[in-house]
């Protein structure tokens, strides 16, 4: 709602200054009263009404807790306003005489925003060429998550969140993201990860991950060019703009909302082999030999057969995979409180979480306080200070992941029948219950501080000079001790058992940023504007960490590092100091022809510490063009609403990279001590040629709204190219070193998105929304360097593993599967027969003879979902889904084939798997172990539907919340990731299962 | 309006102008050049980061000294494993083997990035001025001199083949890749650079803090690597000349019974023209040469060290001290014999060295210029061949050797090879001696190996051959 509210202020900012006060009849000072209530004419509580003088002073009241209202409205005033978050602002004419005045406020909730939150100037959306999506804090309300870019990731087309099949729902795994894209070769983490600002200020994503999404008033995505001119070098990958809840003048405003979760398991697509099942699976593949032997081992081997089935008969069927699990609480709650003068106003945010992940020691604990205080007038001189606290505890899996665990055999019992751990499990296979039965455990903590102080200052009534301020510190600290009993010490000195691993570090960020805004409308109806904005901006980043490794901790109890007897031999503490700066300036030209036509320009030239001698500075400019053919004469009367052609072309950077890979650098290291002294030597080979990498987006997008906007929404065409891509290439070694940065590669994504909303039903009781999101991106490599390719060649000779390496090629996807082909099993022997290029059969498998067979990302992935009311009861429901990804099933590669026989596997290891002469089967004969080199066999085109989120809250009546002397009640229960269909049938969650969420929410307006 | 906003802009704008110094920071720990090379310290730090980065266990701290270049000269087995573990393969001299090549491009690698540390420092020292930076210089010429001259000896022919294509010779810190010279151009960079940094050095004054003056280099060790360098390329009066300059140095010879306590892993007293502070090599010096246990990885000395060493020859006034100083024999599954000459159990374990000792390695000794002197004066002298060897073999504890001994070149030859072999154990010199001679070798396993380009010449890294530069 910030963005509405700040919007009118522009607008009123902007009408003010053209002081178009015609016409209307003016009345003395005089005493008015009334009410202001909303559609369903229930009191609006904290109004605020304020109507101006002829000095442009305000004078006004706020409504009491009946809605009702009486101020002295002064002379020369030919209206009143009134003005409320969350609803439509209303100007009330002034009719002479009349003293009593009845206002209906309109929800705006359902109206296209009017605005676009930048994170610097909010742009006019009816003016803005950019592509961006708005998610509004009535969404983020009806949804189910667990955190908030998992709300990103189900409102926005194009945003991607990676599907990661082995860290499931661990709640302290970050997961990794795109946004239309990827742009860039993945050299180390979060290339490809979008900016995040929060308030005007750059957070790290784990900052995003871990707040709490009750104190989010909206997050705006900012996908194309026209984001340059506020984030020129960062942008590549797109921005996400991130406001806070806004300051409220009015009495004290109490809200609470508790959130109660319950995770459970889901072990659903874990089809695994009973004990019995498990025991023919190994007497098939020929674990115990054929049973004629007379040799010892043989006999041995039989009777661990007969010892094992005896045990099965008697009904021990061990379920492995539950013995690590547990069912997670998670409780969320958030407390804030707003309010104070029309000058002075607050809004105090607190919220506490605690996770408890689905695996033991697994934990989460999230506190954080926001404070958000303004003072003054926005039209005059005004001042903002956000200032949040955070601190994040977390625990991690310190005893193996969860594959440990499904690989055991059913037939083995976990204890022995006196209750102590059973450590004679079949085929010597470790108990993990020791592991977990240790102290050992993977801390972290960490804590941050943001305050961003914001002015604005209205010097005339067409000029205005804003500035912010703001001072990010993250500090974190991890510690990791393995306790001396466990079985990773097995083959080490009695006296080097143990470890603890301690690290710490500090990140402090100053930024500043100050522009001037200049309008000027113009024309009848001020249907003109020119708006100009210039501003500069500034960032110092500076970090440190420590880290050192003990060895040495003689007993399970003492936890704590001074309990270790020394440090790992030759080790020396560790940690590094980082520091890089940016200055950029930019200007932007807003030009609204006729309220019609409009042009948006922006040029941005902006330096950076980590670049080379020669190209410090870079350029980045934007040219954005639209037409509101709604405004048009030939379109009035008809049921279009809105229909806004935009398009917008410009370059962005992507600096996400290492400082001094650019310039020549010395690193001193206490490995080159050397008699006495310290040395030093050149970190990298420079180049001094090196430029900044940067992005063509080119989209054209269209807005449309029908029927007063009740079916609105927006589809968008894009084509970037990346250009200068910045990569290693690899040199001669005799130059020193065996790369260097070069500016070779360039990489295209292409794609369509499409964002549709419909108020399907609005009667008097009931009302529907529906809502989909679709996506679809190409990505193309169209120049790479042979050091890639080399890489390829690299990575595909290496691979013993039975999963598809990475590659990279010119014309395909980043993401493109390659495998060779396969005619299938030979009925006769068992063994699977491979297609060659030439399309010859062989046995032989050959890395050469891979051919394309599809993408891994999907053809089309979106959302959808319906939220209805009906009187006092909201209902929404929200599905994800991701349409044609060409997927290679993992648990086909390594639970089917390619399995141990004497660990736990897939059923179908059983049940598919070719047994003997003639068999059509499916999988390869059951006795092989082999490894199953990357083929077609196991590709499949992937549909899937998630059941997202479901919710269904309940508002209380008035009149009971009247008796607790509370505001409004309202409760909820709902549920995430209730299910998902695939057409895959693969185990998903294999370090860490995935969890179906059910909650129970409560929030409390005073 | 417009005037207020007119100052506005240009404050602005001067703001972006002035600020350029604001991008140009550094951090603790890593310095950009500029500030780098602004005052002497600068200098010695990269120097020192010059001279620790060649004791690194890729190049003299253990490779090119009793590491890979010591297995390739066949004096070392390993029977641990029956299958074919990567030192089995190094033994063989497989180089084109995945794993061994790995192991030769990583010293290629290595090396080169010595030699752009060490051209930065160069290419900094030029048009600056401080006191020490003719001493800099000449340190910096000859480590570039002495580095590419042992890429030289590994990775092309002998001299006699002067006009074949060898290694790149690079002189400037730059990612623009350097064309292959000759072995005969190579040969002539590398006599350029140590004339120059012998005369640097002999005319530099002397500098405080370059204590003890074995870690640096000198003009002795200068000179010393001058006549190292003119014997390998048959320039007999220039490896004389150099030779005698470098004795100049007051080096002189530990005597005897002290000869056991020469080595243990330091600089070699008196003895050392040239050394590296090397205070961790004990680690790999264990790990390689005296593990606790059988490895696949350990170096077991072979089993003709006794024939070698002629023990049956030993009298009580005729006995080899270094044989003494050098082997040890241990029982674990079998009787294995371990080469402890570049160990000291007190100081694994105490981390106490013995005072007036450096733990390092040698990078060149008294004796090379002993044997230098007698190889250069052989063909002119027999006699005072016979004086400059007899000088080593003395001191080493036996009898001298007798005209007799040494009356055809082919004996002079065969004296001096094992002469040169007893005293460089361990030290990298045997397997370039067996290549200057072109002597094929007797393999482990009863293999022998031819005097062929496979087995003396290592092919170069993949790397070379990529983007057409040669």
């Amino acid at each position: 709602m910030m963005y509405i509210y700040k919007g009118v202020c522009i607008l009123l900012c902007i009408l003010a200054v053209t002081g178009r006060v015609t016409g209307q009849q003016r009345v003395a000072a005089v005493r008015l009263g009334g009410s202001v209530t909303d559609e369903q004419g229930r009191p609006v509580v904290g109004a605020n009404i304020v109507a101006y003088d002829t000095g442009r002073k305000p004078h006004g009241t706020v409504a009491d807790a009946t809605g009702r209202f009486v101020f002295d409205c002064p002379a020369g005033a030919s209206e009143f306003r009134v003005r409320m978050l969350g609803y439509r602002e209303q100007v009330v004419k002034l009719v002479a005489g009349k003293t009593s005045y009845d206002v209906r406020l309109a929800e705006s909730s359902e109206n296209v925003d009017n605005v676009v939150v930048t994170g610097y100037v909010d742009k006019k959306k009816e003016s803005y060429t950019g592509a961006t999506h708005v998610i509004r804090r009535e969404e983020i309300e009806n949804m189910v998550h667990t955190n908030v870019l998992n709300i990103i990731q189900l409102r926005t087309p194009g945003f991607e969140i990676f599907d990661d099949i082995a860290n499931g729902s661990d709640p302290n795994k970050i997961p990794d993201m795109v946004l239309r894209g990827r742009s860039s070769f993945i050299e180390g983490d979060q290339t490809n990860v979008p900016l995040f600002i929060l308030d005007g200020t750059e957070v790290d994503i784990s900052y995003v991950f871990d707040m709490p999404s009750d104190d989010i008033e909206s997050i705006s995505v900012l996908k194309d060019a026209a984001a340059t001119s506020f984030y020129g070098s960062k942008a590549a990958n797109g921005v996400v703009v991130i406001t806070t809840r806004p300051t409220q003048a009015g009495r004290l405003q109490v809200s609470y909302t508790g959130n109660f979760q319950i995770s459970v398991p889901d072990l659903s697509d874990y089809r695994l082999l009973d004990a019995h099942e498990k025991l023919e699976y190994e007497r098939q593949a020929g674990v115990y030999g054929d049973f004629s032997g007379s040799s010892s081992s043989d006999v041995e081997r039989q009777k661990q057969y007969y010892e094992r089935l005896e045990r099965a008969n008697a009904g021990v069927n061990t379920d492995w995979k539950r013995m690590a699990l547990r069912t997670g609480f998670n409780h969320i709650h958030n407390l804030m409180l707003s309010g104070g003068s029309q000058d002075f106003r607050y809004n105090v945010s607190g919220s506490y979480n605690s996770t408890t992940g689905v695996m033991e020691k697994s934990d989460k604990e999230v506190a954080s306080l926001r404070i958000n205080l303004t003072y003054g007038d926005m039209n005059k001189l005004f001042f903002q200070n956000i200032t949040s606290l955070s601190r994040n505890a977390s625990d991690d899996v310190p005893y193996g992941s969860f594959s440990d665990y499904v690989k055991l055999n059913p037939y083995d019992r976990p204890y022995n029948a006196d209750g102590s751990l059973n450590n004679d499990l079949a085929f010597y296979a470790a108990n993990p219950l020791y592991e977990k039965s240790l102290s050992s455990y993977i801390k972290s903590r960490s804590g941050s501080f943001i305050d961003t102080f914001r002015i604005r200052w209205t010097i005339l009534s067409s000029l205005r000079v804003e500035a912010s301020f703001s001072y990010t510190q993250t500090k974190s600290e991890g510690e990791t001790f393995y306790s001396p009993l466990s079985k990773r010490f097995y083959d080490k000195d009695a006296a080097k058992r143990g470890s603890f691993d301690v690290s710490n570090g500090t990140t402090n960020t100053l930024s500043g940023n100050a522009f001037v805004v200049f309008n000027k409308a113009w024309g009848r109806d001020n249907a003109n504007l020119l708006s100009f904005t210039a501003g500069v901006n500034i960032e110092s980043t500076q970090s440190e960490s420590h880290s050192f490794s003990a060895l040495g901790v003689l007993s399970d109890k003492l936890e704590h590092p001074s309990m270790a007897t020394g440090f790992a031999e030759s080790s020396h503490p560790g940690g590094g100091e980082d520091r890089s700066r940016m200055l950029g300036c930019y200007v932007n030209a807003n030009y609204i022809w006729g309220n019609r036509y409009f042009a948006d320009v922006s040029f941005r030239y902006e330096g950076s510490s980590k670049f080379g001698d020669d190209n410090k500075y870079a350029p980045f400019g934007a040219l954005g063009l639209g037409w509101n053919i709604h405004k048009e004469r030939f379109m009035q009367g008809t049921a279009v609403s809105l229909l806004k052609l935009r398009a917008s072309i410009g370059y962005v950077g992507n600096a996400g990279f290492s400082s001094y890979q650019a310039q020549l650098a010395y690193q001193y290291s206490s490995d080159l001590v050397y008699n006495g002294g310290i040395g030093a030597v050149p970190i990298s080979m420079v180049n001094p040629r090196l430029k900044w990498e940067r992005s063509l987006k080119r989209n054209f997008g269209v807005d449309f709204g029908f029927w007063n906007d009740r079916v609105n929404g927006s589809a968008d065409v894009y084509y970037d190219t990346t250009n200068d891509l910045v990569m290693t290439i690899a040199k001669p070694d005799h130059i020193g070193f065996s790369n260097a940065k070069e500016n070779l590669g360039k990489i295209r994504n292409s794609g369509v998105e499409l964002s549709l909303r419909g108020n399907v039903l609005r009667r008097r009781d009931s009302n529907l929304n529906l809502y989909l999101n679709m996506s679809h991106n190409r990505n193309r490599i169209v120049e790479i360097s042979d050091y890639l390719k080399n890489k390829n060649k690299e990575n595909e000779e290496n691979a013993a593993s039975s999963l598809p390496a990475a590659f990279y090629e010119e014309g395909e996807s980043m993401t493109a599967l390659k495998v060779m082909r396969s005619a299938g099993i030979n009925p006769t022997n068992g063994r699977e027969v491979f297609i060659r290029r030439d399309g010859q059969l062989t046995y032989e498998y050959d890395y050469r003879e891979k051919q394309v067979v599809g993408d891994t990302t999907p053809k089309v992935q979106g959302s959808f979902g319906f939220s209805f009311s009906w009187r006092a009861f909201d209902l929404s429901v929200s599905f994800a889904y991701r349409l044609g990804a060409t997927v290679y099933n993992q648990t086909l590669a390594t639970k089917v084939e390619g399995t141990d026989p004497t660990a736990n596997a897939d059923r179908r290891v059983f049940y598919d798997r070719w047994k003997s002469p003639g068999d059509r089967a499916l999988y390869k004969n059951i006795a092989s172990r082999e490894t199953t080199p990357p083929t077609d066999r196991f590709v499949a085109a992937e549909y899937a539907l998630e059941g997202s989120s479901l919710k269904l809250s309940y508002s209380l009546p008035d009149s009971f919340c009247r008796r607790l002397h509370l505001r409004r009640i309202r409760v909820a229960a709902s549920t995430g990731d209730l299910f998902n269909i695939s057409t895959i049938r693969r185990e998903r969650g294999l370090d860490y299962p995935f969890a179906r969420v059910f909650q129970a929410s409560l929030t409390v307006n005073l | 309006m417009k005037k207020s906003i007119i100052p506005f802009f240009a404050s602005l704008l001067s703001l972006g102008f002035v600020s350029c110094d604001f991008l140009d920071i550094d951090t603790p720990g890593i310095v950009n050049k500029d500030k780098m090379f602004e005052n002497e310290q600068g200098f010695i730090d990269a120097m020192n980061g010059v001279y620790a980065s060649l004791a690194d266990g890729d190049l003299y701290g253990e490779q090119l000294s009793f590491g890979f270049v010591d297995e390739i000269a066949q004096l070392y087995y390993n029977d641990y494993e029956a299958s074919e573990t990567v030192l089995n393969r190094t033994y063989d001299l497989k180089y084109r083997d995945e794993d061994v090549r790995a192991k030769v491009d990583v010293v290629w690698s290595q090396a080169y990035n010595v030699i752009a540390s060490v051209n930065s420092v160069l290419d900094n020292a030029a048009g600056r001025d401080f006191a020490i930076l003719p001493r800099i210089r000449g340190e910096a010429l000859a480590i570039r001199a002495f580095v590419h001259f042992d890429l030289l000896r590994l990775f092309a022919p002998n001299i006699g083949r002067g006009d074949e294509k060898a290694i790149p010779y690079v002189e400037h810190f730059s990612i623009d890749p350097v064309r292959r010279g000759t072995v005969r151009e190579v040969y002539a960079h590398i006599v350029g650079d140590l004339t120059e940094a012998y005369d640097l050095l002999r005319q530099a004054e002397p500098a405080a803090g370059r204590t003890p003056e074995e870690l640096y280099v000198t003009q002795y060790a200068a000179a010393a690597l001058l006549a190292r360098v003119s014997n390998w390329g048959g320039d007999r009066e220039t490896a004389e000349h150099y030779a005698l300059e470098a004795l100049k140095g007051g080096f002189a010879f530990i005597r005897e019974e002290q000869v056991k306590n020469l080595f243990m892993g330091y600089t070699a007293q008196t003895e050392c023209i040239w050394g590296l502070h090397a205070p961790k090599i004990y680690l790999d010096v264990r790990s390689r040469l005296y593990p606790t246990r059988l490895t696949e990885t350990f170096n077991m000395v072979r089993d003709n060290y006794q024939t070698i060493f002629r023990v049956s020859s030993f009298t009580s006034v005729n006995n080899d001290y270094r044989y003494q100083a050098y082997f040890t024999r241990t029982k674990w599954e079998h009787s294995v014999v371990t080469l402890t000459k570049l160990y000291d159990k007190n100081y694994d374990e105490e981390q106490t060295v013995p005072s007036g000792r450096t733990p390092g390695i040698n990078l060149i000794r008294l004796p090379e210029l002993c044997y230098i002197l007698a190889e250069s004066v052989y063909d002119r002298d027999p006699a005072a061949a016979l004086d400059y060897l007899n000088w080593v073999v003395t001191a080493r504890g036996l009898l001298p050797l007798e005209a007799g001994d040494i009356d055809t070149s082919e004996k002079f030859r065969d004296e001096l090879i094992n002469e040169i072999t007893k005293e460089f154990w361990g030290e990298g010199q045997i397997f370039f001696t067996n290549k200057r001679f072109w002597l094929a070798m007797e393999g482990v396993n009863g293999k022998r190996h031819p005097a062929s380009d496979e087995t003396y010449i290592l092919p170069l890294p993949e790397s070379e051959n990529s983007e057409g530069i040669n």
